[in-house]
């Protein structure tokens, strides 16, 4: 026997909200609840999981030994490179760097030279994944930025910028780590919990693909990166 | 240094509704930990797995500051609690009604004077029954939900409330036609 006809189902969900009621009745109020405290352990757990909540792919780097170790990787970056081409560039820092933050949290594209003539021209995928619409842009000075979703609830976020200053941090706890040839440089992708993180530079703009979606789809959408049309 | 950040999760509401959750239901979810568990840095372990179960349900909160709610966070934490119990007590079986609950007790039980047959009847249900149903009717979780959320075997949530479902019908019938 089941219930099966919509009055005893209404009966029924009425007898389980005075349950509940009950249920609520016997908690504390709020006058009671005031004297409960918290160890400064817990607090600063549970700030680090809501920090995690608004940044699920991306969390800062928020120790003091995590920070000096990626100042004194920049400053030795800075003083060992000084001249080399874009793509000798990219490969060997890029190797150079994830081998030495994969325990951290940080990807650090060293300071390139400053490109004061640099005009920035934005590059736009023009091949998205199955029901992907842009839904916010920004195109600033230095820096273009799309969102990307699909309507329910995929998200796939676009950003190039120049190239030089460029850091990305992400969380590379239990995330897989590869490297792939893109546009023909080598890219970093990052996969975990079923998201993929897509990052590259070409020596002069770096960029990045983010989002649920599938990864060879994100790849597709990087490799049909054309200038974005002016009008 | 240009600092990109990008967040993947899904909208601005979920990463609002977490917080507000926390600042509502954290010392609630204290007391009733310290009534289980009666040791304070376990209450707070426990308070913190609960969060972290809450995460894979935000969609299905709609208002943080509800009695539905409040309901959900209070059954959800004495279910982690009781988990948390077993462990320490190395025990292999459910032991879900061995440890006091501090939700309700029997003798606090409120008489009403419109008080069905039928309520009187949830109230004598094992308390994992009437959670099930709690979470089943009142929240609209399925029987796979419930195993997760009260750390119980699908299967088992399955029959609970195959029986409890039972019972309650015959009941209900009894009640419209009674001889």
């Amino acid at each position: 026997m089941t219930v099966d006809s919509a009055e005893e189902y209404e009966q029924l969900q009425q007898a389980l909200e005075l349950y509940q009621e009950q249920l609520l009745a016997g908690l504390p109020d709020e006058k009671e609840l005031e004297q409960i405290t918290f160890s400064r352990s817990f607090e600063k757990r549970m700030k680090k999981m809501i920090v995690r909540q608004k940044h699920p792919f991306f969390t800062r780097i928020n120790t003091t030994g995590k920070r000096v170790a990626c100042l004194l990787a920049a400053a030795f970056t800075a003083l060992a490179v000084i001249s080399f081409s874009a793509r000798a560039l990219a490969n060997p820092v890029i190797d150079f760097f994830i081998h030495a933050y994969e325990q951290f949290s940080t990807i650090i594209f060293p300071q390139d030279a400053p490109a004061s003539s640099a005009v920035f021209e934005a590059y736009v995928p023009t091949v998205l994944p199955e029901g992907f619409r842009a839904d916010q842009e920004r195109l600033l000075e230095n820096l273009y930025h799309c969102r990307y979703t699909d309507g329910s609830g995929g998200v796939i976020q676009y950003e190039q910028s120049l190239y030089q200053n460029a850091q990305t941090n992400f969380d590379t706890e239990n995330a897989v780590i590869e490297r792939i040839p893109l546009n023909g440089t080598t890219a970093v992708c990052v996969e975990k919990d079923g998201s993929f993180l897509l990052i590259w530079n070409d020596g002069k703009y770096g960029y990045t693909i983010s989002g649920t979606a599938d990864r060879d789809d994100l790849i597709r959408m990087a490799e049909s990166l054309l200038p974005a049309e002016t009008e | 240094m240009l600092f990109l950040c990008l967040g993947l999760l899904e909208t601005e509401e979920e990463k609002t509704k977490f917080e507000l959750l926390y600042e509502q239901y954290r010392k609630l979810m204290k007391y009733i930990a310290c009534g289980i568990l009666h040791d304070e840095y376990l209450a707070e372990d426990a308070v913190h797995d609960t969060f972290l179960k809450l995460t894979k349900y935000l969609d299905s909160i709609e208002t943080v500051d509800s009695p539905k709610t409040k309901a959900f966070i209070a059954i959800i934490t004495e279910s982690v609690c009781k988990d948390m119990y077993a462990k320490r007590r190395r025990e292999q079986t459910t032991s879900f009604d061995d440890a006091a609950s501090v939700l309700i007790q029997n003798d606090l039980f409120l008489q009403r004077d419109n008080q069905t047959v039928i309520a009187s009847k949830i109230n004598q249900l094992p308390e994992m029954s009437r959670y099930i149903l709690i979470l089943r009717y009142l929240h609209g979780y399925n029987s796979k939900e419930i195993a997760d959320i009260l750390n119980l075997n699908d299967g088992l949530v399955r029959k609970r409330l195959e029986r409890a479902r039972r019972e309650l019908t015959v009941l209900l019938r009894e009640e419209k036609n009674p001889e």
